[in-house]
């Protein structure tokens, strides 16, 4: 019998990561469900799956009970969280598990321990592993002035149910905190529905560090190589890595022990993500676990040669964890870099509008993880993220050389993306170096012009030629152009006449 | 002959199209472009090199080149042909919602003095939270918008006149 016989998963997102998961699923001959709301009508994830379910509207992705019984109806018996939306939520994963079914991720505890960021740290430092400064308590809701004048400052609010970097803020004097506070407690209370906040030293000049581990649920935990993800723009990840650069094996060892110990204390069950900070002075630091599949899965794929929900769905389907930590290697390097609707020459104000044009990368080394097609309408109700663009090779260098590559492929018309800045990151020297913190982005300057001259004077060109063809096209019938009723053609023909002048 | 003033952003370009020859703020550059199919596909030919460009109006004197990667949004007017009729989108210190969204918070109230690039009103949409500034030092004359509040892209949210 194959793996997952008998089994029907139905995947409670949408997306990339929808169709990234549907797609694994059709591999291993697992029938598949998608859900979709009103404004998802015509998503593509949809496509990619055996039925579809629509669950009402745009906000029921969230809504525990409607994904339940959209599974239940459709003959389900697993369900995959993806990221974001329910995949944090103990209560969806309780529920999940109350209706019979299985849930595809950890166990509901260990999803709500990790999900109280208090008590996370507790665990992490029961288990041996350094974590920040901070209050080991929830802020009152009023913060008193002895209480504000004793922080060292600059300190981050940040919101116990936390995640994703939401519900963070920084305060740099005892003047700023109150008012730090009272946004960080706006934003966790619209992001996750619980206002709770504490407060964390920063650490100056970090990177962003994480290891990717896997475990049975009885005590078997494997680490599958560290990320690194301190390309960050307002504390959202933009560009990851595998392996992180400029890391000693020894550090790599001691982060993948502190890792596997944490894992095997929680008897971690499926995909995990241990965040850690590292310092200026070689120091890690626990931030926290992410008890689900991340953005940044694909670059672990590529060094390690696994299919990460292949790795899921066959835990959930009762397969032992067969994985040793002596048959993981990582061979090679691989950088993702995300497509956002985001406006990167306008202060990256999100845009929404109709996908005109679209023709993704490819070719060696390239995997392209998207939910784009030509024609969708990129609408206001969901986040940003548009598409992932991985690229490997054999080491860092030929990793950002074939990314490079890569991008300036991708065509996407009718709305702007970040996709020249991600262009202008990979080409800077420090990026180049490995030599970033989390703040890089902050003070980051290109430094060429974004748009050469030489360049820009052939696209005016360009511009003005194709407007004068249309003009031209414009005011000859079709019944006297000679070739034909259409204008493209006659375009064409005209330009191919010209060319042999 | 024919004359194009075309506009990326702030830069400007004048092009100069004279049969086969052509100049770009007096410069002659040499390139012709074809149609690859009927969907704007185009392949731009310069000497050897060709170069695939998708090019599509969004209206009459706004065109999208893709390249490469990049997107650059050309303005383009024909002087000879048609004067520039359009005016300013919006009056000088009147903010609109940039997006569709969910008014948080209001920042200032009216009578309000502020500075150039002043937080007025914050924003969410897709999941992030944004503020809109100020584009001018002045006074706030009126708030459209209250916490709470569903707007459409392009809404008024606060108006600012000089002080």
């Amino acid at each position: 019998m194959s793996t997952g016989a008998g089994m029907k998963v139905m995947v409670a997102n949408r997306g990339e990561i929808a169709i990234r998961i549907l797609r694994t699923c059709r591999e291993m001959g697992i029938p598949s469900v998608a859900i979709h709301t009103d404004v998802d009508q015509f998503a593509l994830h949809i496509r990619h799956a055996d039925e579809a379910v629509m669950i009402g509207p745009k906000q029921n992705y969230l809504d525990i009970e409607t994904v339940v019984q959209a599974a239940l109806s459709s003959g389900a018996t697993a369900i995959h969280p993806g990221y974001g939306f329910l995949s944090e939520n103990a209560d969806f994963a309780r529920a999940v598990e109350e209706a019979g079914l299985t849930f595809i991720g950890p166990r509901p505890e260990t999803i709500a321990l990790m999900g109280d960021k208090l008590v996370a740290r507790q665990a992490a430092r029961d288990a041996g592993l350094p974590v920040l400064p901070g209050s080991d308590s929830p802020l009152p809701m009023n913060v008193p002035i002895e209480m504000a004048q004793k922080v060292h400052y600059p300190v981050l609010v940040k919101a116990a149910a936390g995640g994703g970097g939401r519900g963070i803020r920084l305060a740099r004097s005892s003047k700023e905190l109150a008012g730090m506070v009272t946004a960080a407690r706006q934003e966790a209370m619209a992001a996750f529905g619980d206002d709770t906040v504490y407060l964390e030293s920063l650490v100056q000049e970090a990177r962003h560090i994480e290891v990717q581990i896997l475990g049975d649920g009885q005590g078997h935990v494997v680490c599958l190589g560290e990320r690194e993800c301190s390309i960050q723009r307002r504390r959202q990840k933009l560009i990851e890595e595998a392996p992180a650069p400029l890391i000693s094996e020894g550090m790599r060892q001691h982060l993948y022990d502190m890792s596997s110990r944490l894992g095997r204390s929680l008897k971690y069950r499926g995909l995990g993500t241990v965040e850690f900070l590292l310092d200026a002075h070689n120091q890690f630091y626990f931030i926290e676990v992410n008890p689900r599949i991340q953005v940044e899965h694909p670059v672990t794929e590529m060094v390690t040669g696994l299919d990460l929900v292949k790795e899921q769905l066959s835990l959930a389907a009762g397969e032992p964890l067969f994985l040793r930590q002596r048959d993981i290697t990582l061979r090679g390097h691989a950088i993702e870099a995300r497509v956002l609707a985001e406006d990167s020459q306008n202060g990256f104000m999100p845009v929404i509008g109709t996908i005109t044009y679209l023709k993704e990368a490819g070719g060696p080394g390239v995997r392209v993880d998207s939910a784009l097609y030509h024609g969708m309408m990129v609408t206001p109700d969901y986040d940003s993220l548009l598409s992932k663009v991985i690229a490997w090779g054999e080491n860092r260098s030929t990793a950002i050389q074939r990314l490079r590559r890569a991008l300036s492929e991708y065509q996407v018309g009718g709305i702007p993306t970040d996709l020249d800045f991600l262009l202008q990151i990979i080409e800077s020297p420090d990026f180049i170096a490995g030599e970033f913190t989390t703040t890089y982005l902050e003070k980051f300057q290109p430094s060429a012009p974004v748009h050469g001259d030489e360049f820009e004077r052939e696209m005016a060109l360009a511009a003005a030629l194709y407007y004068q063809q249309k003009q031209r096209s414009s005011t000859i019938t079709p019944a006297t152009n000679g070739v034909g009723d259409n204008t493209w053609q006659s375009t064409a023909w005209r330009e191919q006449m010209r060319g042999t002048n | 002959m024919t004359l194009y003033n075309v506009a990326f952003g702030n830069r400007e370009y004048q092009v100069q199209i004279n049969g086969e020859q052509a100049t770009v703020n007096g410069e002659p550059v040499k390139a012709t472009i074809q149609a690859l199919n009927r969907d704007g596909l185009h392949l731009l030919r310069r000497g050897n090199c060709a170069v695939e460009l998708h090019l599509s109006n969004s209206d009459e004197d706004t065109l999208q080149v893709l390249v490469g990667g990049r997107r650059f949004v050309a303005r383009i007017t024909n002087p000879l042909r048609h004067k520039r009729t359009r005016g300013q989108s919006g009056a000088p210190g009147s903010l609109s919602a940039p997006m569709p969204g969910l008014v948080i918070q209001t920042l200032v109230k009216e009578g309000d003095v502020v500075e150039e690039g002043q937080p007025l009103v914050v924003m969410e949409s897709m999941k992030m939270q944004m503020q809109i500034r100020s584009t001018q030092a002045g006074r706030v004359a009126s708030i459209h918008a209250e916490a709470g509040q569903q707007v459409d892209k392009g809404t008024l949210l606060v108006k600012v006149v000089d002080n």
